[in-house]
């Protein structure tokens, strides 16, 4: 019925590989709490500590994963890591981000180009603008009782 | 060789006479062109031409009929029909009444030349 | 691998085959070759048998020549010496004479003579001849055994002229040969009173002629033909065995390809047969040929009866006009491969599904000469498929199309209308959507609020005529009921149901772009936006109204309360397009806002004395300056509580206490439109997740404008949007 490029189908990818990523760590899953449209010029704010992960290929834009530290360092405390700066909390949130590229290739093979993890800290990230959608989907996605966002604005250019 | 077009686009006519002049063709010389199937018929006895291009898409003229009346005037001449292609079976006929070939509407300039090439081998 | 073995296996009957063609050949040949060699010795032999009897028929003759010379003479006298004594078996009285000088002189007689003479002959040429008889007057010329029965034989049989026999003499071989003497008239004279008669066989002459000779030729020359033949045997088995090499191996490649061209035709997709030119299909055919036609092929089947079968007349008839010009000489094969008739044949599936089958046909020549057609049969059912979806594909939007330009020509304040009305009623699921409480309940609460939009923009959609967004809500509704009778909302409901979201506002700004556009320039105003015409301002006015006024109501009667809208908004139809889009949205949220927190429920507002009923007063005006308008909602609630603020920043960790206490009322007032504010109690599920009021913000920012917000506690609370159009 949908002839839309995206649908749940590749958002359902990413949304797996966060949560199997934290079942495997962690032993619980994280689940989807909300999801929406961002409807509005600039992406909804973000966490303190985001990764992103760059799209191309057939498919083109960006995901990305913010969390603020306290969803982080009881990760790192999860993984049995005592240390927890902002880089190793940047690190952590650079895995999750990992994470998705992987599935995604695994995935979607060929026709997605995945780049290398960035991640961003603080205000960076808050000056993420809409690379290719309208309205990106925004995944609020909630692990133990702390929350985190998914931001999947991508783009599937057919033909 | 002498070519008689047999077509009452004037866009037609013009494009036939502008490829004729890609080298890949060989001495081509327009002999004349009708517009209806009596005129076709009397250019085709007057001047004999070797090659004929006939349009069946023309309303006031059957292009079966005059296809086979120049076929029957000059065996050896060689008609490429020239049609639309939803009118498969009227461009069978034409075939069966003596001509060799057919090229469908639309067609590009590079099609064009290679069915005369194909005529003419 | 399979190919490998049944090659050898091919290999092996073949020479198995040809073993006893090879056996037979050699076998042939060396008959052959052996006959020649012993007819050709036998004859060799026999040939120097004939020389050698050729030699002794030679030598008889002269003796009796020579014998015949001396009888003729009468008598010939030669000197007596030892070697010719007179002879003592001659009774002749004229035997010794003397010569002239007195010498004697003996008579020889001719037996005599041919005696002498076989006597000097054998000493040079090794000739043995011999004048016997089986009556001799000499005793020297009595006839051994083999001329006793020879003499005899000669008797017996007169015809004979002779008789000739191989025999050895003295261990020698030697060709024996007799010739008989015939009584001759000359003979007469000496002879008469013997009681010979003319004509009588006499004795005869034997003449043994040495073989050995004739034999050492005839040797060497067997020698010469056993190499010879020999080499010609050799020559022969030499040729045989590679000419039967040459068959097994173009008979192993024969069978090899006759092997590939049956893999292929086995393993081949398409469907594959030859054509003759009377129509009959060829002997070999591929074997997905009869599953692709759903009927039993047979080897030499008539085609076009089965063409027949398979298609309407009209088809039937053009095809067989086509497939005869191809196998006809005048026409080009590449200029008529468009004519083809029968590239999508329609053939029952096996479960009743219609299959497409498409026909090719290429020439095949040989010699030059048009001998058959090749016949390619594929099953093109998925381009048909593919091909007729995108027809209707096409024949669809072509319709939305139409529907929507028809629509703009009739009513395009209307469509409008409707494009603004959905867009603000999906971003009111969206917001729902935002402020998700993911319990059970809340869920399924978000549902029944999406499940009663949705169904409203599908009655507004139908109403319009605008099919494609009436079957597209359709289907949005029909997943939200299985969601529902599901009894549950899952995570990844809620992300289809945001990604059946996304569709709807994709279909609703294409169909609005297309609209735009349409409408387009003549009329446009420099923003872009459409200059709307005399009455259609009040259209929009009231679309405008009736959008703010159905949006209150929901809310309201989803919280149990009561509310009425009371509007003046006329001039918002001169406003440009951007800014009643933005303030719209505004409304919206400020609406709702009102609604939840401002208005208070029934109960409340009767015990306070007020009103049963709240009001919500919207206005758009301009100002003392020119162009400068103001957009106001305000309505007659509970007001907005610096101090319930201010708690609320310190209970939800937003700051300490001390910061909280620090900051003035108007900073206080501020926060509410930060992100994450919230001021509702509990998180119900239309507010309280704190977004509303910053999604605000936003778009006042878009318009340039600037939002202040009034209140007194109690009594209103009143934003005003000051903004330049």
């Amino acid at each position: 019925m949908t002839l839309n490029d995206i649908d749940e189908h590749e958002i359902n990818v990413f949304v797996d590989a966060v949560v199997q990523y934290f079942l495997q760590i962690t032993g619980q899953k994280a689940e989807v709490r909300a999801a929406y449209l961002a409807a509005g010029e600039t992406l909804p704010p973000t966490s303190e500590f985001t990764g992103v992960i760059k799209i191309s290929g057939d498919y083109r834009g960006c995901i990305y994963f913010s969390a603020d530290r306290f969803l982080l360092s009881r990760l790192l405390l999860a993984m049995n890591e005592t240390k927890h700066t902002d880089d190793q909390l940047l690190d952590a949130v650079g895995e999750i981000a990992n994470t998705l590229a992987g599935n995604a290739r695994r995935h979607f093979g060929e026709k997605m180009e995945v780049s290398i993890p960035l991640t961003m800290h603080g205000t960076e990230a808050k000056s993420l603008q809409h690379m290719v959608r309208a309205r990106p989907y925004v995944i609020m996605v909630r692990w133990k009782q702390y929350e985190a966002s998914m931001i999947v604005d991508i783009r599937h250019d057919k033909q | 060789m002498k070519l008689l077009i047999v077509d009452d686009s004037s866009i037609i006519r013009g494009r036939i006479a502008r490829i004729l002049s890609d080298p890949r063709l060989p001495e081509i010389r327009i002999i004349g062109m009708a517009r209806n199937g009596v005129e076709a018929v009397g250019l085709s006895q007057q001047f004999k031409p070797e090659l004929v291009t006939m349009d069946l898409t023309m309303p006031e003229m059957d292009g079966v009929e005059c296809t086979e009346a120049i076929a029957t005037l000059n065996p050896k001449v060689n008609i490429l029909i020239i049609s639309a292609l939803s009118d498969k079976a009227t461009a069978i006929k034409a075939l069966k009444k003596g001509a060799k070939g057919f090229l469908y509407k639309p067609f590009t300039d590079e099609q064009l030349i290679q069915a005369f090439l194909e005529m003419i081998d | 691998m399979a190919t490998t073995s049944t090659s050898v296996i091919a290999t092996k009957s073949v020479i198995s085959k040809y073993r006893a063609l090879t056996v037979g050949l050699i076998v042939f040949w060396t008959v052959c070759v052996g006959a020649s060699l012993w007819i050709n010795i036998d004859r060799t032999y026999r040939h120097a048998e004939e020389a050698a009897g050729h030699q002794a028929r030679t030598a008889f003759d002269k003796d009796v020549i020579y014998r015949r010379w001396s009888s003729r003479l009468g008598g010939v006298y030669a000197k007596v010496t030892e070697t010719t004594p007179p002879n003592p078996y001659l009774r002749d009285p004229e035997r010794d004479i003397s010569g002239a000088k007195g010498e004697p002189l003996t008579k020889i007689n001719p037996a005599y003579m041919t005696r002498i003479v076989h006597e000097l002959g054998e000493l040079s040429s090794g000739i043995v001849g011999h004048i016997t008889s089986n009556n001799p007057i000499r005793p020297g010329n009595e006839p051994d055994p083999w001329e006793a029965r020879a003499l005899t034989l000669l008797e017996s049989h007169p015809d004979m002229k002779e008789f000739s026999e191989r025999q050895i003499m003295n261990g020698k071989p030697y060709l024996r040969f007799i010739g008989p003497l015939i009584t001759e008239e000359s003979c007469m004279g000496c002879h008469a009173f013997q009681g010979y008669k003319v004509g009588e066989q006499r004795g005869g002459i034997s003449v043994s002629v040495p073989m050995e000779p004739f034999l050492v030729q005839a040797n060497s020359a067997t020698v010469f033909l056993g190499i010879s033949h020999a080499g010609l045997w050799l020559f022969g088995v030499v040729f045989f065995f590679m000419f039967i090499r040459n068959l097994i191996k173009s008979d192993e490649q024969i069978a090899m390809a006759q092997e590939e061209t049956t893999e292929i035709l086995t393993t081949v997709h398409e469907g594959l047969f030859l054509l003759d030119k009377n129509g009959k299909m060829g002997t070999q055919f591929s074997a997905s040929l009869p599953g692709m036609m759903r009927r039993e092929i047979q080897p030499g089947m008539d085609f076009t009866a089965i063409l027949r079968e398979m298609v309407p007349q009209k088809v039937f008839e053009n095809a067989t006009s086509y497939i005869e010009l191809l196998l006809g000489n005048r026409v080009k094969e590449s200029l008529v491969a468009d004519l083809n008739p029968l590239n999508e044949v329609e053939i029952e599936g096996d479960s009743g599904a219609k299959h497409y089958l498409s026909f090719n046909f290429n020439r095949v020549l040989e010699e030059g000469e048009i001998s058959h057609l090749l016949v390619t049969v594929q099953d093109v059912t998925e381009r048909v498929y593919l091909e007729q979806q995108l027809e209707a594909a096409k024949d669809r939007s072509r319709k939305e199309v139409e529907v929507l330009l028809n629509l703009l020509q009739k009513d395009p304040v209307t469509l409008q209308q409707f494009f603004t009305t959905t867009e603000q009623s999906l971003t009111q699921i969206n917001e729902r959507l935002r402020n998700d409480d993911d319990t059970m309940e809340g869920r399924m609460h978000i549902l029944a609020y999406i499940m009663r939009v949705v169904h409203g923009i599908k009655g507004e959609a139908a109403a319009l005529g605008a099919e494609m967004f009436e079957s597209y809500a359709h289907s949005f509704e029909q997943e939200l009921v299985v969601m529902r009778e599901r009894g549950e909302v899952r995570g990844e409901d809620i992300v289809r149901i945001t990604v059946l979201l996304e569709g709807f506002y994709e279909r609703l700004a294409s169909m609005s772009s297309i609209a735009t556009r349409a409408v387009g320039s003549p009329s446009a105003s420099k923003d872009g936006a459409a200059v709307p015409t005399e009455g259609a301002e009040e259209k929009i006015i009231k679309s405008f109204e009736e959008n703010i006024r159905n949006l209150a109501q929901r809310i309201a009667i989803d919280d149990g309360k009561q509310v009425v809208v009371v509007t003046d908004i006329a001039q918002i139809a001169t406003l440009p397009r951007r800014i009643t889009k933005e303030l719209g949205s505004i409304a919206v949220q400020l609406v709702r806002n009102a609604v939840k927190h401002g208005i208070e429920p029934l109960q409340d507002r009767i015990a306070q004395g007020k009103s049963p009923h709240g009001e919500i007063q919207i206005s758009c005006r301009e100002t003392e300056v020119p162009d400068q308008f103001d957009f106001v909602v305000r309505d007659n609630g509970r007001g907005i509580s610096v101090a319930r603020i201010r708690k609320q920043l310190i209970t939800s960790g937003r700051m300490s206490a001390a910061e909280a206490e620090a900051l003035n009322a108007k900073d206080v007032i501020m926060k509410i439109f930060e992100t994450g504010f919230s001021t509702a109690e509990e998180a119900d599920r239309d507010a309280g997740r704190g977004v509303g009021m910053d999604v605000i913000a936003d778009k006042v920012l878009k318009i340039r404008g600037n939002l202040m917000l009034n209140s007194k506690i109690g009594e209103f609370t009143e934003f005003r949007v000051r903004f330049d159009a």
